[in-house]
């Protein structure tokens, strides 16, 4: 218990708002659990949420990130599902953004009572692009960002927050290069390759919990087919919502719409 | 009295008293008569790793950058410092000739009794410190640790003293200036990073099942202390959760699943074998259950898939298993672990010629080799897809359960992870935490002391030259930096400058920062205490560069977080902090001309400033003074408030902040309205009521009135707070029913007849299906939209459509503002709306109407679009059904039958009664509910509708007037339009030829009409466009005889032809067909 409750500090988890149904609200790499500040006002009322940052994150003390034990998702499924235990939650939703997406997957396959519903934002089972499949990205391209990440973090950082908001929106963009600066390069890099090379395909089918892929219009990370993939091979369940925006980062770039889907979507 | 160091030190551990040494020697630099805890803080965080910086780093609010937070405390720091008297005598002093040391002050003495106290309480928190003191020392090489030997010691241990020295209020008001919270840096203090017991291995106890993890197993237990680097990657935690999995009692049969999952079982195999071959390998001990070590592995699968694909026979196959058996017989370790690979053999064969025997025969073997020796064999397997996985379990439903397999998703290739994505450099865990990644020299420079390429060095002293690249990539502007300095400007305009050209995203982090910044910015100012060469520096042109680059990273955004933050005693401090960079930020990029004004601005604000507040207006205001108002609201708002300057020279305009109700600041935004009307003379009602319905292009009703009644009322009422509501002079008005273009209309004239201008309407449709709102929204909620727009317009019409629709967000806003007046955006700023009337309006849909299709309602005029319009002459036929045709004698079809005479009775009844909720709701207002909970019921896109339904119901009994509606009567339009048309068409035609208009058109000149400002567009139009066409009409076919119909329609199916007219309902050509 003791070491739960580190973990809770550790990863600077909060519980807000209050209601029966428990709300987990998961970021992805680049931002912080502040990203979600425009969308919590439009939940703590009927439910209790739960936020966290993931290990990665660039609130938390890079001490902590160890590079030996995040080299897969798994570990991050670990942290999840033990702040889920400390708190005591049984049931819960979970909005998961782009890699906490596939957490949110993983956990749900090996605790699918814990799930009532996934709700995938920006998710890609597999970055990279394959004999059948469109993941966005080729192996080369993908060096070519580490190399530029390396070379100069800060530039990287630049170039990358305003492509990966996608929408003309330079709020979104402040915030989400301010958190992604926030992390040390080094382990931006290093999650970036554990993301790479991560291949959901072939567990989709294990994924029972009903899930909800939200995904904008036009997302530089995510091609459209990838979602038609994962409805079709996710194994719960599946809905989808196009958002009538465009970028990775609904939650930064749209809070206002988002919101709305996703109240919706969990209401379902 | 002060106590002199030499006493002080003896209550003191050697590590405490050492921190005291330095605190002293700051104090006697400094030429301060006594040490007090400032020193001792200024000393401890000068240590780039003593245990409070490291506190601090930890316990800093996220929402900052840290370089930025740092800055600011050191900045806060040196200013505090600053104050503490300096004394001549101190030189003489030193009675314990101790060096002229100065004295211990009776502030630190007491923190220094104090922890001591503490310490003796509580002996076995101290115990506690220690231990974790020993561990740190050991996994952080934190130079905090304890060398107190004894607990019986009341020697005060460096922890302690500093928890006290927090709790000194002028430390801790150091603190909180520069944005830290001092419980949580105690906190931090308390609780070193890692309080690990120093070995703790990571294997969990098998009994642990894989399902469930538990809380209590996952820490921060680093699994592999001694790893060698061999098996990184994605490899080594894939491998332990197969070991884990292994290790189990039940479901103890691993089958990976995913892409990976095949390679990353040859990889965990040929690592099992490896172990096998050198046993000395201790690399898996984390790999595998320590029980389990020495698993041995045979390796099935190429010979079942040999087999399966007929490449073999079975007797092979029987050979092999029955070696199985011999050496599961023979085996002394803990078992065997059997690989039977990939499982798409199985299912492939199985799908080429149907079962003939080969799989179940393999199936079967593996289940009896399976039962033989349960506890000492394992089975293992991969499958790249869960759709392979599915068939096979399909093929054989039972096999899952007889195989005790358990699925172990893989989605890391163990191979690539091994190969990049180690760190290139494991130094890199050594760089500092936080403090600064990219240092800042002049960050640090106060206290510190220390040049910026020292600082650099120090830092990537222990790095590899890879990383000292990085580092100096990342502060590549630090050269431009040190030439600034020998240019001789001031410190503030370097630290402006360093911000610009270097920080170009911390720039633009988010407004908080930016506050901070300027807070920053203007502290370090004051420290130089050099207001006057601040000047003299603006004055040459040559140096108009800096401030103006300066004003971009200072956000006019207010952040209430640094409101709090000023402290009430610091109010020359803060006058500073605020007005210095407002001065800068509005003088330069507003102004062309600014460089004298500004000069003065900057003068006449400098003497401002040092105007005494009171001490709630410190607290909760932040004041802008006149002259600096002025630009940037001319600007910024495109002259929507034209302020008299006059008046504002009088004035002063204050923000509120997260002021408690009983804030003294509620009214004193009144003092900037300019027009005569807002002034709170009471108005002329009856003008009022004639100048609204001119404006809006209607005859006055009753909604008019209402209205009007209500402003003059509210007005002649000079804010005075009514029925104990804390709220201004606002007025909240809430439009029911239909006719949404007029409910619009009746705002903007409003706007401009309150506040002379249209620009003061601030407009959000709150309906998110809606588009209306456009880009204005973008990336922004509707909440801090509209609170954006009012501090740029703080008496303005607020006009917010669609309240139904309104989210959660919104809806605490607007019963927050109803009640106190003040609005707040998603941060939780408030924005007074003292002087503001809100309209919120709510289409209740009439169904009655929608019903009668032959009738023009309002929804289906507002579809009308701009298609292209047509004329055709066409034989009448008998017996066709006309959707609206006039006449030749003149006499109007009966439309004004269509209007539904009971519902328009029921709407000017309740009209009449002017809707008042704050009465008893009577049966007209519950009917009205009613009709609410339908739309919202029928409305999927709301989906707690009770919650709102509530909210609305109670939003509704707090507003000041319910205005209801009544619709527009389109068929009167319509009639006045066709009898306008029809004498238009006998102009040219004979008065036998028929005139048909199809309701299309109708709709679009109906539209047209509705929504245009002017009156007789229409009129205009017809006798314009279509009477021309007309005359060509007659001229071309001559004479119409009663048996042609001439026929007015949309195209509304041939789209393709043209573009729709973008400019409205009202084309400008019309077809001859």
């Amino acid at each position: 218990m003791v070491t739960g409750n580190r973990l809770l500090e550790v990863l600077n988890v909060r519980r807000l708002g209050s209601g029966d149904r428990v709300l987990v609200f998961a970021h992805g790499v680049g931002t912080d659990q502040s990203a979600w500040q425009r969308i919590l006002p439009f939940f703590t009322q009927s439910y209790t949420v739960i936020l966290y940052d993931l290990v990665c994150a660039g609130s938390v003390n890079p001490d902590y990130f160890d590079f030996h034990r995040y080299t897969t998702l798994d570990p991050y499924v670990d942290d999840l599902l033990s702040i889920l235990d400390a708190h005591r939650v049984d049931r819960c939703a979970y909005v998961g953004h782009s890699v906490s997406a596939m957490i949110g997957l993983l956990a749900s396959i090996r605790r699918p009572e814990l799930f009532s519903k996934l709700i995938l934002i920006g998710a890609s089972p597999r970055f990279l692009n394959d004999k059948d499949y469109h993941g966005g990205y080729e192996q080369s391209e993908i060096e070519e960002v580490f190399t530029a990440m390396e070379a100069n973090y800060e530039a990287w950082v630049q170039g990358f927050a305003p492509l990966a908001v996608g929408a003309d929106v330079p709020a979104a963009v402040r915030e989400f290069t301010r958190t992604l600066f926030n992390m040390r390069p080094d382990i931006t890099l290093f999650v970036s390759r554990t993301v790479f090379n991560s291949d959901f395909r072939g567990i989709l089918g294990l994924v029972k919990v009903p899930c909800c892929i939200i995904q904008t219009s036009k997302d530089m990370s995510v091609p459209p087919s990838v979602v038609d993939y994962l409805k079709t091979h996710l194994g719960g369940r599946t809905t989808v919502e196009i958002l009538r925006t465009e970028g990775h980062l609904p939650h930064l770039s749209a809070p206002g719409l988002l919101a709305q889907v996703l109240r919706r979507a969990l209401a379902r | 009295m002060p106590t002199p160091v030499s006493t002080a030190r003896q209550c003191l551990t050697p590590e405490a008293a050492h921190a005291l040494d330095e605190a002293v020697r700051v104090a006697k630099k400094r030429r301060h008569s006594q040490t007090t805890s400032l020193h001792a803080v200024s000393a401890l965080l000068s240590h780039p790793s003593s245990v409070l910086r490291d506190a601090c780093s930890r316990a800093r609010n996220n929402a900052y950058s840290p370089r930025l937070q740092f800055k600011a405390l050191d900045l806060c720091l040196g200013v505090s410092l600053d104050r503490v008297p300096s004394s001549a005598a101190a030189a003489a002093g030193g009675d314990d000739g101790d060096e002229a040391s100065p004295p211990v002050s009776n502030s630190l003495m007491a923190a220094i009794k104090r922890s001591q106290a503490n310490q003796r309480r509580q002996p076995e928190n101290f115990h506690l410190y220690h231990h974790h003191n020993q561990v740190s020392s050991q996994q952080m090489n934190n130079q905090s640790t304890s060398t107190s030997s004894s607990i019986s010691c009341i020697k005060v241990d460096l922890r302690n003293l500093i928890m006290s020295i927090l709790d000194d209020p002028v430390v801790s008001r150091v603190f909180s200036d520069a944005g830290f919270r001092s419980p949580d840096i105690k906190l931090a203090v308390f609780r070193p990073l890692t309080v690990l017991p120093p070995f703790h291995f990571r294997p969990p106890p098998p009994a642990a099942a894989y399902s469930d993890p538990g809380p209590g197993r996952r820490g921060f237990s680093f699994p592999f202390p001694g790893f060698s680097g061999f098996f990184s990657g994605g490899g080594s935690e894939n491998f332990r959760r197969i070991g884990e999995v292994l290790g189990k009692s039940k479901g103890r049969n691993p089958l990976l699943l995913g892409v990976c999952a095949c390679d990353t079982l040859a990889s965990f195999i040929e690592l099992l074998e490896k172990k096998i071959r050198d046993k000395n390998d201790n690399s898996s001990g984390g790999i595998l259950p320590p029980e389990l070590s020495g698993l041995a592995v045979i390796r099935l699968e190429t010979e079942i898939s040999q087999f399966l694909n007929r490449n073999s026979d079975k007797e092979a196959v029987d050979s092999r298993f029955e070696e199985v058996g011999r050496s599961l017989d023979r085996n002394s370790g803990p078992g065997l672990v059997l690989n039977f690979g990939d499982l798409k053999p199985f299912v492939k064969v199985d799908e080429e010629e149907g079962a003939d025997g080969r799989v179940s025969y393999i199936v079967e073997k593996l289940t009896s080799s399976l039962s033989r020796d349960n506890s000492k064999l394992w089975l293992i397997g991969a499958a790249a897809s869960y759709e392979t996985y599915s068939k096979f379990v399909a093929r054989f439903p039972s096999v899952v359960k007889e195989w005790d397999l358990q699925l172990l998703p893989i989605t890391t290739s163990s191979s690539m992870a091994a190969e990049s994505s180690y760190p290139k450099s494991s130094l890199m865990e050594s760089f500092i935490p936080f403090g600064g990644f990219f240092p800042t020299p002049a960050d640090f420079k106060v206290p510190l002391g220390s040049s910026p390429y020292h600082y650099m060095a120090t830092l990537s002293h222990p790095c590899d030259g890879q990383e000292i690249v990085a580092v100096s990539k990342g502060a590549s502007s630090v050269p431009s930096v040190v030439d600034q300095y020998q240019s001789g400007q001031r410190s503030w305009l370097q630290t402006a400058e360093i911000g610009t050209a270097k920080d170009g995203m911390f720039m633009k982090t988010r407004d908080d920062g930016e506050v901070l910044r300027c807070r920053a910015v203007s502290l370090q100012e004051k420290h130089d205490s050099m207001c006057h060469s601040l000047h003299q520096h603006q004055s040459p042109p040559g140096s108009d560069i800096h401030p103006t680059r300066f004003s971009t990273i200072l956000g006019f955004q207010l952040a209430e977080d640094t409101q709090r933050e000023v402290s009430e005693n610091d109010y020359s401090c803060c006058t500073t902090a605020y007005s210095r960079p407002m001065a800068d930020t509005y003088s330069k990029p507003y102004s062309s001309s600014a460089a004298i004004d500004s000069h003065q601005m900057v003068r006449s604000e400098s003497a401002s400033c040092r105007i005494p507040l009171s001490p709630a207006e410190a607290s909760n205001n932040w004041r802008i003074t006149p002259k600096h108002c002025e630009k940037p609201f001319n600007e910024d708002s495109g002259g929507a408030l034209r302020f008299p300057q006059s008046l504002l020279s009088n004035s002063s305009m204050c923000y509120g902040s997260k002021a408690s109700p009983d804030s003294l600041t509620t009214d004193l935004g009144l003092h900037l309205s300019s027009p005569p009307a807002a002034t709170g003379e009471p108005i002329n009602l009856k003008d009022l009521c004639r100048d609204l319905s001119e404006r809006v292009g209607w005859q006055d009703d009753d909604a008019i009135f209402t209205i009007c009644q209500t402003i003059s009322e509210f007005r002649a009422r000079d804010g005075k707070p009514e029925g104990g509501r804390l709220r201004g002079k606002n007025i909240w008005f809430s439009f029911l029913g239909p006719d949404w273009h007029r409910k619009r209309k009746v705002a903007t004239a409003v706007a401009e007849m309150i506040y002379g201008s249209k620009e003061s309407l601030v407009y959000a449709n709150l309906n998110p299906q809606d588009g209306n709102n456009g880009s204005m929204l973008r990336g922004k909620t509707v909440v801090d939209y509209v609170a954006g727009e009012l501090c740029k317009r703080p008496i303005s019409v607020v006009l917010l459509e669609n309240v139904d629709k309104a989210d959660v967000q919104v809806q605490s806003s607007l019963s927050r503002a109803i009640q106190r007046g003040r609005f707040s955006d998603s941060h939780g700023r408030e924005v007074p709306i003292n002087n503001a009337i809100i309209i919120t309006t709510l289409t209740v849909k009439d169904d009655s109407t929608k019903r009668d299709l032959s009738t023009y309602c309002e929804d289906k005029v507002l579809k009308a679009k701009g298609w292209p319009l047509l004329i055709s002459i066409e034989k009448k036929q008998l017996g066709r059904e006309l959707s609206l045709s006039v006449t030749s004698d003149g006499s109007s079809s009966s439309s004004s039958v269509f209007l539904n005479k009971r519902k328009r009775a029921d709407d000017n009844a309740s009209t009449r009664k002017c809707l008042d909720l704050n009465l008893l709701p009577d049966q007209e207002n519950d009917d009205l509910l009613d009709k609410e909970g339908e739309n919202l019921d029928s409305d999927d896109f709301v989906c707690d509708d009770h919650s709102s339904r509530a909210w609305l119901q109670g939003f509704f009994g707090q507003v000041d007037r319910v205005v209801m509606f009544k619709p527009f009567d389109f068929n009167a339009l319509a009639t006045r339009i066709s009898n306008e048309m029809n004498k238009c068409f006998h102009k040219f035609v004979t008065p036998e030829c028929d005139l048909e208009i199809d309701q299309r058109f109708m709709e679009q000149l109906l539209a047209a009409e509705y929504l245009s400002d002017k009156k007789r567009t229409v009129e205009d139009w017809i006798a314009q466009v279509l009477g021309r066409k007309f005359e060509e009409v007659s001229r071309k076919h001559g004479e119409l005889g009663c048996d042609y119909i001439v026929k007015l329609a949309a195209l509304e199916e041939r789209s393709d032809l043209e573009e729709l007219n973008p400019r409205g309902c009202l084309p400008p050509q019309v077809i001859i067909n």
